[in-house]
């Protein structure tokens, strides 16, 4: 006998996962976007890549920046 | 100060209106102060389910448009005296009613009260944020199928943008008879996949829409001693959960879901 429950669970998570992928692109922009004004408070950004995975039903992100230069305390903005 | 709790899902169907008038009835039955409010506008049907249709003198409308004061609005129940319900604009569909006006009057019966339920509409739309906007917790529910857990997926990510500081779940229409044979999902299954602590579970009980129907409340039934756990959980805190497959164990249970299934 088939468990449905099973086979419910499986739809179910299949269902969200597409759901959780529709969600990201937009997100990410701004989410970079962001993330340079406030990194470019403490350093000299030349690139910045950011991606958002999903994992176990979890938004899984990684961030790479990379920095020419690096701010000394003091010129720092307040 | 009153605690401002929201009932809300997503999807419409699941008993959002029900587990909002039993809770309320319970929480009454302990000797709380609880106000009902009714935020599906246009759609309104707490009055219906609590019975006091007839009473509805005034609603939530006139009550903005400066027609009458709140508390000639507030209808109280005539079983529970602690309990009033303000009922949902009926005719004015129409009605420009924000947020901020619903949050108005909840912070007006703040003082008096020591619940407010809010009853939300189904749906993600304005009618939506409305009801959450003046809320500082949520109750989600949902029933064991896909479609409503899906869609309370999506509700708990609009949620997130609220300072809402607890969001519980109450698994609603629950068959113990179909989770012992397998074929709906499991309550921890569903915890694990929304990712949420549970408030409450209630069984599918006959009784309590047969009563609904006549705007009653069961006693003595699965479903109200369910809802009587699902008061105290809400009160203290405490984690106790509904068995809903205790009566389909054993040689009788077994007996009882062939029945089931056979009826």
């Amino acid at each position: 006998m088939y468990n449905i429950a099973k086979l419910g669970e499986i739809r179910l998570q299949n269902v969200l996962l597409k759901d959780k992928q529709q969600n990201p692109k937009v997100i990410l922009n701004m989410l970079k976007s962001d993330l340079r004004n406030l990194l470019e408070n403490y350093m000299e950004i030349a690139t910045l890549n950011a991606d958002i995975e999903i994992e176990n039903g979890f938004y899984k992100l990684k961030v790479e920046a990379n920095a020419r230069q690096i701010k000394t305390i003091g010129t720092l903005k307040d | 100060m009153a605690r401002k709790i929201v009932v809300t899902s997503g999807k419409g169907g699941v008993g959002k209106t029900t587990v909002c008038a039993n809770l309320g009835v319970k929480l009454a039955n302990l000797g709380f102060r609880v106000a009902l409010i009714d935020a599906d506008i246009g759609l309104n049907n707490l009055d219906v389910v609590m019975g006091i249709e007839n009473k509805v003198m005034f609603d939530m409308s006139d009550v903005i448009k400066g027609r009458c004061r709140l508390k000639q609005a507030l209808v109280q129940d005539f079983r529970y005296p602690t309990l009033y319900i303000l009922p949902s604009a009926q005719l004015d569909i129409n009605a420009n009613i924000s947020g901020k006006d619903i949050e108005n009057i909840v912070e007006t019966l703040s003082p008096y009260f020591d619940y407010i339920l809010i009853d939300c509409p189904a749906g993600v739309d304005i009618g939506f944020h409305r009801a959450v906007f003046s809320a500082n917790e949520a109750l989600i529910v949902v029933t064991p199928h896909i479609s409503s857990i899906r869609d309370a997926d999506k509700v708990l990510s609009l949620l997130s943008n609220y300072p809402l500081h607890s969001k519980k779940l109450i698994v609603n229409r629950v068959r113990g008879d179909m989770i012992l044979s397998g074929e709906i999902i499991s309550i921890e299954k569903i915890m694990e996949i929304l990712g949420l602590p549970i408030m409450g579970v209630i069984p599918d009980d006959d009784e309590i829409s047969t009563l609904s129907t006549l705007g009653a409340f069961a006693y003595g039934t699965s479903g109200s001693r369910a809802f009587s756990i699902l008061a105290e959980n809400v009160h203290n805190g405490s984690k106790k959960i509904y068995d809903c497959t205790y009566k389909y164990r054993g040689l009788v249970g077994v007996i009882r879901r062939n029945i089931k299934r056979r009826v």
